[in-house]
């Protein structure tokens, strides 16, 4: 292999600073955007290739975290649009609050399980609301949700509110 | 319950789901971004190898063809492929880079993937198949002209490549507009 230069050790040490701090998250995006075992480590292997090369061109015009997690659900969101034909139809907040709840009061003392409901009410809404909500996940603020998705940050509260409504209304009814 | 230890539980439980546990090495990206540049060159070295077998192929359908309407029919297919080549080198080259991931938020990146599948599938009748017709129909022509005893099979032919266009074109025209519908709603409610 031809000897690194300066961009190229550059471009390789801030993919490695983004592994580091957010691979776990990465892999997080990856299961939220897909369910088979098979396609979510192509996808992880994808977002992590797109990082790599998009490095070659960061000029520090955005945190690196904003940088890391535009691009990860940049890739994750075209890969969903694209394969959208064989998924099943997306619904947007409208139908996710509509959807009636089948809550199983068992499953929500198992957080696996918990988890697993979470996770199916995510792969089923539209790729642009799942963004909001996933960064929400991730614990990232409303402003620097606006930044990554380019959205106002009051628009991401009104979203992060009802996704929460939902949750609740699912999961912590009839909890003590 | 509290709205603030509510937050907490729900991003205690999503982040309890990983810790990072799958690697990828340096040399592994690498030779995967190099897999994905080698499978994009092979694609489009595919069509233009297709272009390269058409052009003499019809080239010489051109020189000794029976009668002027075949020769014409293969020049203008000749010339819907050239037409088509140009076509799929410039949306190669009008792709975006790498850093458009990043540099993008993902709203605008989101509503430029849409705009541009709608008019990929919106456009590819125009620069893929329309091309192509006239010279198919001029060499069926031709053909029939200088073989009327299969006639009928040639305008047979022609029909099933005509109603195969009609009936890709409507589905087209709808799959755009569903994208168009979402690109909407993106605008109403982002």
């Amino acid at each position: 292999m031809a000897p690194l230069s300066d961009s190229g050790s550059c471009q390789d040490g801030l993919y490695a600073e983004a592994a580091a701090s957010y691979g776990a998250a990465l892999e997080r995006l990856a299961h939220a955007y897909e369910p088979d075992a098979d396609r979510r480590l192509d996808l992880l292997q994808d977002v992590h290739v797109a990082l790599w090369r998009s490095f070659a061109s960061f000029d520090g015009r955005c945190s690196l975290r904003t940088w890391v997690y535009r691009v990860a659900h940049n890739v994750a969101t075209s890969q969903v649009i694209r394969r959208r034909g064989r998924a099943p139809a997306f619904v947007g907040l409208d139908e996710l609050e509509s959807m009636p709840d089948v809550v199983d009061r068992e499953q929500v003392l198992d957080d696996r399980r918990a988890l697993d409901r979470v996770m199916m009410l995510i792969h089923r809404l539209d790729p642009f609301d799942r963004q909001v909500i996933l960064l929400y996940l991730e614990g990232l603020d409303a402003a620097s949700i606006g930044e990554i998705t380019g959205i106002s940050a009051g628009n991401v509260a009104t979203k992060v509110h009802r996704v929460k409504k939902v949750l609740a209304r699912r999961f912590h009814e009839g909890t003590p | 319950m509290t709205d603030q230890s509510h937050d907490g539980d729900l991003h205690a439980l999503w982040q309890s789901q990983s810790r990072g546990e799958t690697t990828i090495s340096l040399d592994e990206i690498r030779s995967r971004a190099r897999r994905l540049e080698r499978i994009v060159a092979r694609r489009n070295l595919r069509e233009y190898v297709a272009a390269a077998i058409v052009t003499p192929v019809f080239g010489l359908t051109m020189w000794v063809g029976p009668s002027g309407t075949i020769r014409l029919g293969a020049g203008l297919i000749i010339a819907a492929t050239v037409f088509f080549v140009y076509h799929l080198h410039t949306r190669g080259a009008a792709k975006s880079s790498p850093a458009d991931l990043a540099l993008r938020a993902s709203l605008d990146f989101h509503r430029v993937q849409l705009e541009r599948q709608r008019d990929l599938i919106r456009s590819v009748w125009s620069w893929a198949l329309l091309p192509f017709v006239p010279g198919f129909l001029l060499l069926q022509i031709g053909l029939a002209l200088a073989l009327p005893a299969r006639t009928a099979r040639f305008i047979g032919i022609s029909v099933v490549f005509l109603v195969l266009l009609v009936g890709l074109h409507a589905l087209n025209r709808r799959a755009a507009a569903r994208i168009q519908q979402r690109l909407d709603r993106l605008k109403e409610n982002p």
